[in-house]
């Protein structure tokens, strides 16, 4: 006799506060993803390479000495492997940014792509900084002094969720500043962003850099819900499914990430958890990546912009602003800001 | 911002109300089933469940676990280790111990199903963290990578051989037992090591690395892979004409490589692998019960002895605790399957035994289950040599460990 875990998994506590910290940390990856390829055009491939950085950072920093063979083993408190990872992450953000950020678009792309696959080459091949294609079975958690077993899961799901909740509101301020009007406008038309003083160059370095160190906050969760950091933890699929999450919420929307990650996690796990007889196990296995791709199929059939838009988000209703619109409420922005004339002469221009 | 607290507020009261709410004692006892149906192994997984389903057959025909039903909770972990941590929250409320599990899974496990106190067997993990890690509520009822690495360096050293290469993918699973043999060859044995060639799986042709791995003309090749990688370069082999030895790594070990090398001369390729014990009376008592709740004869090979094995260990170890507290449970599995004690190879003798006051030492159709009781490991796996003859592995001589290479 046997069962699938079907439906009494929807009545598990411990597979809600699985599954909810999971989505909170796809969602903040998903929203900062939506940061440099959503609002500034920089379509990333490689996301999970950052993200294996700032993993791998915080691991080996906070690993106590002596519990893996490996060369650094330095035993730091978790708070100094959260700031190392961020500016790990950063610096490499950075030093990735500086060549890739040339490209544009699918050429972007393909470097992304290729660069976090050139990282997780390295965690395979540095055995002695990573312990090899093994990797870390053990990965310091915080307050496992003050909570026991469950308490610390559902702690650290409000972790994670607070740290959801300030990427979020840091991507809301993004969205409504100078700033994210310029990112906008360089996604649209860069020469005409050029043509405004917008200086493109150092805004996508500043982007990506920016998002570099944000992964870096974020990596460290990852590991607490994983407890393992091994490179086959790091593969596309995690890009992948970060990708798909925010075409399906909405590209370029400011909370289309949040609900394209939670949409697509819940719809798999319904999959996943469908009831099927033992013969019918294989087709089952089968049709699941079908059935995302069909949802995704739908999604964009009906709404091609996603579950939310862009246009909703930025509240353009009457018709979608044209690039240079958008070009121009930057320069007004920036205008506003450095007092070299007033909003109406920057409307004006 | 309010739209959003809300629903954060939401998910952080339900996480903390949920989280106390308690398990079932009632209804049928829930064995978890945690493996790859599908991603990188799921070759194992069809055969894998069949050995675990004629083990829930043979426990419920002969009672079921403390007069109750035992059930299997299949849950797919699609061979990764995300997969593994998502597959086992979605069913760790509902089940009493945990099995199936294989390594990459078993890692990122390790810690969880600790703190949990979920009695968890590994009948198909070789990854050497479990060397020296398990032991209290994770157990490995299979030889470890580190077994498999030694016996090739042995089958290499008994055949003869001095001047050997490797070609070895970069994946945990393959490389634990390729570091092991390249480890005791060199330092224990005294061979040369001529190339080591390491590879990324995932491309369509291995042309270089075949080139590289045979350029110096060795007299056996040593060759870490998985399926996929290793049809092609089998088929790179035959295409060239080598006729180096070849040792294959216990992941090589599936009918699609022996189709592919079926054309190549009887014994070309050699195989160590953990082996059954096709003498004992709980192999032909398996074979009947997969023949009854599989709908087919055994296959060899997939593990699926160790499968069965599992969890007829979990349901006698609960019998004997006369509980299914995780504690509990896991407190009896060294008694009943260690030495002193009733011998027994069936589950009903097994029961019928404990029902009588006696310690029993329980002995299944993957052999001897005696475990270390500091690591939870096989004190001695039994490993057969198997080569390829018509297109299919055949098992031809148990060999045993060379306590002179151990580790």
């Amino acid at each position: 006799m046997s069962t699938l875990a079907a439906i009494s998994a929807l009545g598990s506590p411990t597979f809600w506060v699985s599954l909810l910290t999971l989505i909170g940390i796809y969602a903040s990856v998903t929203m900062l993803l939506n940061v440099e390829s959503g609002w500034g055009g920089m379509w990333d491939l490689g996301i999970v390479g950052l993200l294996a950085i700032g993993s791998y950072t915080y691991t080996i920093v906070t690993n106590p000495p002596g519990e893996f063979e490996v060369s650094y083993a330095p035993g730091w408190p978790v708070w100094a492997g959260i700031l190392a990872a961020m500016l790990m992450t950063g610096i490499v953000a950075f030093l990735v940014g500086l060549p890739a950020l040339r490209a544009r678009r699918e050429y972007f792309l393909i470097i992304t792509f290729a660069f976090a696959e050139v990282f997780r080459q390295l965690a395979i091949n540095l055995g002695d900084l990573t312990h090899g294609t093994v990797g870390f079975n053990s990965v310091a958690r915080p307050f496992e002094s003050f909570f026991q077993r469950d308490a610390l899961r559902a702690v650290l799901l409000v972790v994670t969720w607070g740290a959801a909740l300030l990427v979020y509101a840091l991507t809301r301020r993004i969205s409504r500043s100078g700033y994210g009007r310029a990112l906008r406008a360089m996604r649209d038309n860069e020469p005409a962003a050029l043509s405004l003083g917008i200086r493109v160059s150092r805004l996508r370095l500043q982007t990506f850099v920016l998002v570099g160190v944000a992964i870096g906050g974020i990596a460290p969760l990852y590991m607490w819900w994983l407890r393992y950091a091994n490179p086959n933890v790091f593969k596309a699929q995690f890009t992948f499914t970060a990708w798909t999450a925010l075409v399906l919420g909405g590209i370029a929307s400011r909370f289309g990430p949040v609900l394209g990650v939670a949409v697509l996690l819940l719809f798999t796990e319904l999959v996943e958890l469908i009831d099927v007889p033992p013969e019918l196990r294989n087709v089952h296995v089968a049709v699941h990546p079908l059935a995302i791709g069909l949802l995704l199929v739908l999604v964009l059939r009906f709404r091609p912009e996603g579950l939310l838009s862009e246009r909703r988000t930025f509240g353009e209703r009457a018709r979608r602003q044209t690039s240079l619109d958008v070009a121009m409420a930057a320069v007004a922005s920036r205008l506003r800001r450095l007092g070299r004339g007033d909003a109406v002469q920057a409307e004006a221009l | 911002m309010r739209r959003i607290l809300l629903p954060l507020v939401a998910i952080v009261v339900l996480g903390g109300v949920v989280l106390s709410c308690g398990g079932d004692d009632e209804g049928p006892v829930k064995l978890g089933f945690l493996a790859g149906l599908s991603g990188d192994y799921s070759e194992w997984g069809p055969p894998s469940q069949d050995g675990a389903e004629a083990a829930i057959g043979v426990i419920n025909e002969s009672g079921g676990i403390l007069g109750r039903d035992a059930e299997l909770v299949v849950q797919d972990n699609l061979s990764t280790p995300e997969g593994a941590v998502t597959g086992y929250n979605r069913i760790r409320e509902e089940i009493d111990a945990l099995g199936g599990v294989e390594s990459d899974g078993a890692v990122a496990l390790l810690g969880t199903v600790a703190e949990d106190e979920m009695p968890t067997m590994c009948p198909a993990c070789g990854t050497t963290v479990l060397d020296t890690e398990g032991g209290n509520f994770i157990w490995r009822i299979t030889a470890s990578d580190t077994t498999y690495g030694i016996i090739s360096a042995q089958l290499a050293r008994d055949l003869g051989f001095t001047r050997v290469a490797m070609l070895v993918q970069q994946t945990e699973g393959t490389e634990s037992p390729a570091n092991v043999f390249k480890d005791v060859w060199e330092n224990k044995i005294g061979g040369e090591i001529i190339a080591d060639v390491r590879f990324a799986p995932g491309s369509d042709s291995y042309q270089a690395e075949v080139e590289q791995a045979f350029a110096g003309d060795p007299e056996a090749v040593y060759i870490g892979a998985g399926p996929q990688a290793g049809i092609p370069i089998l088929r790179e082999y035959i295409a060239r004409g080598y006729d180096a030895q070849i040792l294959v790594s216990p992941d090589l070990q599936v009918p699609d490589i022996a189709e592919a090398a079926a054309e190549l001369p009887t014994g070309r390729i050699l195989a160590a692998q953990v082996t059954d014990d096709f003498e004992s009376p709980a192999y032909s008592a398996f074979a009947a019960a997969h023949q009854e709740y599989a709908g087919k004869a055994p296959p060899t090979g997939f593990y699926e002895t160790n499968q069965f094995d599992q969890y007829i260990v979990l349901a006698l170890a609960m019998t004997a605790a006369e509980s299914t507290d995780g504690p509990a449970v896991a407190a009896q599995i060294y008694n009943i399957v260690n030495a002193p004690g009733t011998k027994v190879y069936t589950y009903a003798d097994g029961v019928a035994a404990l029902e009588r006051g006696e310690q029993i030492d329980y002995d299944g159709p993957s052999g001897s289950i005696e475990l270390h009781t500091t690591t939870g490991n096989l004190v001695s796996p039994k490993v057969a040599v198997q080569h390829i003859v018509g297109g299919s592995y055949t098992a031809r001589e148990v060999i045993e460990l060379d306590a002179s290479l151990g580790r």
